[in-house]
């Protein structure tokens, strides 16, 4: 039987290993190329949408304000689903016509996008781009994909990063804060278990259908003219591949959640993940999606976030005082 | 341990926590009540309340709108929601038709609507849209209210000679009144979908 004693003394070691686990500082940079590859990606995906702006968001999109949202709702439930049309009398107060003040508003997402991969202004330009963002995706749900979710998750999270620490013009004014923290650490652990819990979830919801196992998820996946970028039809004659690949996909997504805590996988399980997510570029045309996979994945995991100040006094041992004083 | 990163850390489990029961589509309170309904509001603000089941379980066959178009001496032409000037636009404008699989009738006529009506800017002599909601696949038995069943061929079916095509599953007229809106020609059957 377990004393109280023991019992108390495994909860501090519990309790020790998870606060260091949170709070070891560590270096700000894997967040600063966070912020950097969030702001290029979504930069790309803002001029690729540019000339569909009113299509996609405006009152006269493609589906219209009035069929996705209710502007008479005044629940607090609305309040989750803020919306352009919010916009629309601040508009009319400026003299401006709502296609441009959609346009208005889409530049400064643009312009706040641009601050971010610059690190100028870091924090405001994170408030302003996350706001934006979401007024943009509750605009057009039935043109979202889950680009769109990884951005506002990735976003709101940066909200409260030290984003601007490294490789910005805030850090190069000293007004970055410190390069190596504690708040740099929980960032970190924050968008890396999210991403070890996503795969893991994501993992397990596909190895519950069958069409993973058998190979048709993949088949069907890459085949379908929405997402076809080959003609891949030659896949029936080799079911054994797609069947290689649906299990490999199953198989990583859960896996991932095990193998990228430990220093050994963690490099092959997230090169794994990321020619997954190069895969799904290549054969689906999700271009924006898997570039930003990818950024998450790389500034999570394979940068290094040992504390710089660490890995300068590393750098700068020497050995040899410490062998005379031992003589 | 400071107390501001006490709470930045509890802030930060909290998250997880939720995210962690999003992801398993477990909602913690019922919307119902105030606490609930703050909730609601932060995880859908954060994206908290996402469950990231890509292509999961499965894979479901593509449906898209087509358009046909009738001008007043009745020629007629095609188009499609593929109208963006990048592939990031088409995915997502082409896509659109997607949603209508789950939604019920009258949001789906709302949806049709809003295409014709954009259809009807795009195209400023036309008279009539009809909008042609087709799935691509094979016919399957079965089906109802005169909407055939449909699904994408497996591996074995495309070997076997069944190769998949694009199917109509369900139509609507719409004729635009004066100010070039989008109005429904009901036909015999009414609205079927």
């Amino acid at each position: 039987m377990i004393d109280r004693e023991t019992m108390n003394r495994s909860m501090q070691r519990a309790t020790a290993a998870m606060t260091e686990f949170f709070t070891e500082p560590a270096s700000a940079k894997p967040l600063a190329v966070l912020r950097i590859g969030i702001a290029a990606v979504l930069l790309a995906q803002a001029y690729s949408l540019a000339a569909n702006v009113g299509d996609l968001y405006g009152r006269n999109g493609l589906i219209q304000w009035g069929v996705t949202y209710d502007a008479d709702d005044r629940s607090a439930m609305a309040l989750a689903y803020p919306h352009l049309s919010w916009f629309s009398r601040l508009f009319e107060s400026f003299g401006l016509s709502e296609s441009a003040g959609l346009y208005f508003v889409f530049s400064i997402y643009v312009t706040a996008l641009v601050f971010l991969l610059l690190g100028f202004k870091t924090r405001a330009a994170c408030i302003v781009t996350f706001v934006l963002q979401v007024f943009l995706s509750n605009s057009s749900p039935a043109t979202v994909y889950g680009v769109d979710s990884f951005a506002r998750v990735s976003l709101f999270y940066a909200l409260w990063m030290p984003l601007g620490a490294g490789y910005s013009i805030d850090a190069l004014r000293g007004r970055g804060g410190s390069i190596d923290s504690r708040a740099a650490r929980v960032g970190l652990r924050v968008l890396q278990l999210h991403l070890a819990l996503m795969y893991l979830a994501s993992g397990i919801e596909k190895g519950l259908g069958a069409q993973w196992w058998d190979g048709e998820a993949i088949w069907r996946a890459v085949t379908m003219p929405e997402l076809a970028q080959f003609d891949m039809t030659w896949l029936a004659g080799v079911p054994w591949l797609p069947m290689l690949l649906g299990w490999a996909t199953v198989i990583l997504e859960v896996g991932y959640f095990f193998a990228v805590w430990n220093r050994r996988t963690r490099v092959p399980a997230v090169l794994a993940i990321v020619s997954m997510h190069v895969g799904i570029a290549l054969f689906m045309g999700l271009v924006s999606f898997a570039s930003l996979m990818i950024v998450l994945n790389i500034s999570a995991f394979l940068v290094p976030c040992a504390p710089v100040r660490m890995r300068q006094a590393a750098l700068e041992f020497n050995p040899l005082p410490m062998g005379r004083v031992a003589a | 341990m400071p107390i501001r990163l006490k709470l930045y850390l509890t802030c930060a489990i909290g998250q997880l926590a939720l995210v962690a029961l999003g992801m398993a589509h477990i909602g913690v309170l019922p919307t119902t009540t105030l606490s609930g309904k703050v909730l609601r509001v932060y995880t859908g603000l954060t994206g908290a309340d996402k469950s990231y089941g890509f292509f999961a379980p499965g894979v479901r066959h593509q449906e898209r709108a087509t358009f046909v178009i009738t001008d007043a001496s009745g020629r007629q032409w095609e188009d499609d929601l593929e109208f963006g000037d990048s592939a990031e636009a088409n995915l997502r404008l082409g896509s659109t038709a997607n949603v209508l699989r789950g939604v019920d009738d009258e949001t789906a006529f709302h949806f049709m609507r809003s295409m014709a009506d954009k259809m009807f800017q795009r195209h400023p002599s036309a008279q009539t849209i009809k909008v042609q909601i087709q799935a691509y696949g094979i016919k399957l038995p079965g089906g109802g209210q005169g909407v055939p069943a449909i699904d994408f061929p497996t591996m074995a079916e495309f070997r076997a000679g069944k190769k998949p095509q694009w199917i109509d599953l369900y139509s609507l007229t719409f004729q635009a009144n004066d100010t070039r809106q989008a109005i429904a020609v009901w036909d015999e059957r009414g609205m079927v979908k």
